[in-house]
């Protein structure tokens, strides 16, 4: 089943650090740079509900601007006792220099 | 040489001598490095040790927890101990929780410079971050009912203020914590009367004015819990005596039993291991070519074929010149200046209560021992490696601790040498059944040997000082 992307900004405009929130078909998006390598997932903390748009990104987690609960941006996973519930991670591509998003599953690999 | 001095070979015999006098038959660690192609610091070539004394160590200090409680509240409470290193906490906002016993510390940078703060709000007393280590935030928010500080510790916010007018908000500061910082590391005390960082360092600074750690950075962390007490677990790593039974596979290549041992103050400790030389053990002596082959414990990522001892050199000096080229081009740093001691040998310091220190470039650990909450019988024991800045470019974030399971090998930490990871292995597998055998004895306490045991003793000493300090009322 082919996934549908969406676009959403140009790589230029997301620095290493940085992160940027989007609403697209009623999911809260966050997608973001951990040291280069761009990231989507729920910007939700699954925590208490802030959004994690502007948390630190540093050494591949982001931290949840409102209790510092922080987030593997890879898998999602939380860390210690208010993050026991993982983040969504949403399926990412980068097309000629801008992102793109997915809200499908990602499709199962094969080996 | 050591030859010179007559030596018994069966316990009980003095063998004419002051006790403490006796050291190992061969060259003790200063004629070695005498002959260093690149001489060491004058720091490593003097001498310190003192004669402490020979009676037994109770083992009730290990297994009571009478004494447990008193070290918890004259020792931890009132003593310098390193949180966190500065690299965890580099940008405004970024902080590290440090737990002891019952206590844990909010160690935060602000605009101001780091600060510390007692990790319970002043509200209804909830921890204001729940877990130990690193982490990121503008301010400190209480996930309870949301009372919010400044990263300075000022009162931000109260959620339905109306109720509590009460609250006036510079009573309402957040306590501080007393800090420190030296080579790097962010230290704190939770004792505001007990003497500044500086004069607790005893000796440190000035051994350490050319090992600076600051300008090393955090490449590998690994925690493991330990099934004994704090200082069973430390003292393990104190003295070489146990290298001959316990890690036979680093008897070629170290200079075991001639390890050098000294003591300085209340608080620091070192020992000076030579590496690129035979055991005192070892019958059949290896050539200095075949020591070069066994030294590769450590760094074993950066080992190729240049490894050829030519006419008229030591072991020591080729290994010393290959660790400078392959180390400095692998951490991007100048390490041409530096002697073949500090690039070879275990140099280890230790700073009262928890911290072993390794200055040398080859084997940069830093080790941590804690009780594990308030429990006599288990500890934390953490390793960290300190590698050299690059001269060039930013290093990378420091890592997050990775755990090591209580029966798991210290070989699933990934980047650990998997030599380096059975040393550790071997070295804390003896550790529960000693802290058992505590238990078991019939004899109540530990003997020790006059000088390869002597920073135990220091150690213990300085344990018994502070309890007394207490008993004392001062």
């Amino acid at each position: 089943m082919d996934q549908t992307f969406h676009p959403l900004l140009d790589c230029a405009e997301l620095p290493p650090g940085a992160s940027k929130g989007f609403r697209i078909d009623g999911h809260d998006i966050l997608v973001g740079n951990a040291a280069g390598e761009f990231f989507a997932v729920q910007n939700r903390c699954t925590h208490q509900n802030a959004p994690l748009e502007g948390g630190r990104i540093r050494n591949g987690l982001i931290a949840c601007p409102m209790h510092g609960v922080m987030f593997d941006v890879r898998t999602g996973c939380g860390r210690g006792q208010m993050g026991r519930v993982p983040l969504r991670v949403y399926a990412l591509r980068v097309i000629d220099g801008r992102i793109e998003v997915s809200l499908d599953a990602a499709p199962a690999t094969t080996a | 040489m050591n030859a010179r001095i007559p030596m018994s070979v069966t316990p009980g015999d003095s063998a004419g001598l002051p006790p403490g006098a006796a050291r190992c038959p061969g060259p003790s660690v200063q004629d070695i490095v005498a002959r260093d192609a690149m001489p060491a610091p004058a720091i490593l070539r003097e001498e310190h040790y003192a004669f402490l004394g020979d009676q037994d160590i109770g083992y009730d200090r290990y297994t009571s927890p009478q004494h447990f409680e008193r070290e918890m509240t004259h020792i931890w409470a009132r003593t310098w101990q390193w949180a966190c290193r500065e690299e965890h906490i580099p940008q405004t906002g970024d902080y590290y929780v440090y737990e002891i016993g019952p206590h844990s510390v909010i160690v935060v940078r602000t605009e101001d410079g780091i600060k510390a703060y007692h990790n319970a709000c002043l509200h209804r007393g909830t921890k204001l971050r729940f877990d130990e280590g690193m982490g990121s935030a503008t301010e400190l928010r209480c996930p309870f009912h949301g009372w919010t500080w400044q990263l300075d510790g000022r009162l931000k916010s109260v959620p339905c203020a109306w109720d509590f007018p009460h609250v006036q908000p510079d009573a309402y500061r957040l306590p501080e914590v007393r800090t420190g910082q030296w080579g790097g590391f962010v230290f704190i005390c939770l004792d505001d009367d007990a003497p500044p960082l500086e004069s607790y360092l005893e000796v440190l600074p000035e051994h350490f004015r050319d090992w600076d750690l600051g300008r090393r950075y955090t490449e590998l962390h690994m925690g493991k819990i330990l099934a004994c007490n704090w200082k069973t677990a430390l003292e393990a790593f104190v003295e070489s005596y146990h290298v001959l039974e316990t890690h036979p596979q680093l008897l070629h290549g170290t200079g075991d039993a001639n390890v050098q041992y000294d003591v300085y103050g209340e608080h620091v400790t070192r020992f000076y291991a030579a590496g690129g030389v035979n055991s005192p053990h070892v019958e059949q002596p290896l050539s200095e070519q075949e020591l070069v082959d066994t030294m590769l414990i450590g760094d074993r990522s950066v080992v190729d074929d240049a490894l050829v001892v030519g006419a008229g050199e030591t072991a020591r000096t080729v290994m010393a010149r290959f660790l400078r080229k392959t180390l400095g081009g692998k951490y991007r740093c100048d390490l041409s200046q530096v002697s073949d001691a500090e690039m070879i040998d275990t140099i280890e310091y230790h700073l009262f209560p928890n911290m072993i220190l390794f200055p040398g470039v080859s084997l940069p650990m830093v080790y941590r021992f804690r009780p594990l909450g308030m429990e006599p019988e288990r500890c934390l024991f953490e390793i960290l490696f300190l590698r050299p800045l690059p001269d060039d470019g930013l290093p990378p974030d420091p890592p997050e601790m990775a755990r090591v399971g209580e029966d798991e090998s210290y070989s699933v930490v990934p980047g650990l040498d998997p030599l380096l990871a059975r040393v550790y292995d071997q070295d804390t597998g003896n550790l529960r059944a000693q802290q058992k055998g505590f238990r078991i004895s019939r004899k109540r306490g530990q003997t020790l040997g006059n000088y390869q045991e002597v920073r135990i003793r220091h150690f213990e000493r300085t344990v018994d000082r502070y309890l007394a300090r207490a008993a004392s009322g001062q």
